[in-house]
């Protein structure tokens, strides 16, 4: 499987800093790429706030809005509070996934290092809200079930499947994209009559829109879940 | 209408981690339990113990999050 480079390779200007080879890695440049993407739209959406919105303001405040709804339906009304790292989660990876579609460029979530890099974030992030809305002791006491002798047997239980979750996530997100792309990058390089060109036009493209936005859907829903998990008292209903 | 929908992809969503958890979670037990065994030297006994937590850990959570996404 031959190695196909993107569009655009920068040289690599952070040699001094260590980083090894010619050219900036793939991964690195098209995640710069998502993020010039997301802060120009950003930008353009509000330099101007008007009260009766133009194109791109309004298609981010529906965005912005969709996310909402979906914090507050699973943390509850205090789910706004966490629109920063599920928004921006979300978005990076909906366009990163996406840019992975368009011929010349490479979903930087096709690395396991971007994907991991998010995972652990989310990771470090909900048991950060976790210890920062019960206080250390109260969060730790949750890992120890609801039988208080049984605990040394259910605190490494917990644990362990509490570190599931990163790993579970980040090799989700890189295994699905990865996979999509691999394939595409050999349809396109075959050369049978055609043949698997229509492949890639008729089943390709639209089954890497789907899975693009059905994972970072997943994703942003999970991370919501672990969040709801550390946030909620133990008390509140589960729904 | 949209409520239910929305609550389908929410449970595709939380079943699709199902698989992937079970089998992490005994990686993990059985990665914890070697590298304590090489560092505490006694092999195998730590291993096989957290192999067995690993695989409790993955079982509990199957069960949690079937019953809660089960639907």
């Amino acid at each position: 499987m031959e190695h196909h480079p993107t569009l655009i390779q920068l040289p690599n200007f952070l040699a001094v800093i260590g980083v090894p080879g010619d050219w900036i890695p793939e991964h690195v440049w098209m995640a710069w790429v998502v993020m010039a993407i997301l802060i120009g739209i950003s930008c353009l959406a509000t330099r101007r706030l008007d009260a009766v919105p133009g194109p791109v303001q309004n298609f981010m405040e529906v965005t912005v809005e969709a996310f909402t709804d979906l914090l507050t339906q699973m943390i509850g009304p205090k789910g706004k509070r966490y629109l920063p790292l599920i928004g921006t989660a979300g978005l990076f990876i909906l366009v990163g996934n996406l840019l992975g579609v368009v011929p010349g460029f490479k979903p930087p979530t096709a690395n396991l290092n971007t994907t991991a890099a998010l995972a652990i974030t989310v990771f470090l992030s909900y048991n950060y809200f976790g210890i920062r809305e019960h206080g250390i002791v109260a969060y730790l006491r949750h890992f120890c079930g609801p039988i208080l002798w049984l605990a040394p047997i259910m605190f490494p239980i917990e644990f362990i499947g509490h570190l599931a979750r990163p790993i579970s996530l980040s090799i989700r997100l890189f295994g699905n994209i990865f996979g999509e792309e691999s394939v595409v990058m050999i349809l396109l390089s075959l050369i049978w009559l055609g043949i698997p060109y229509v492949i890639y036009l008729g089943i390709m493209m639209p089954l890497s829109l789907f899975t693009s936005i059905v994972q970072s859907f997943v994703f942003v829903m999970l991370s919501m879940v672990y969040i709801a998990g550390a946030v909620q008292s133990e008390h509140e209903e589960h729904h | 209408m949209k409520d239910n929908q929305f609550r389908l992809w929410r449970q595709l969503a939380a079943l699709s981690a199902l698989g992937i958890t079970l089998s992490v979670s005994i990686a993990i037990g059985a990665a914890i339990g070697i590298a304590l065994d090489r560092w505490l030297g006694t092999s195998p006994w730590l291993m096989i113990l957290f192999f067995v937590f690993g695989i409790a850990a993955g079982f509990t959570n199957l069960l949690k999050d079937l019953k809660r996404w089960g639907g």
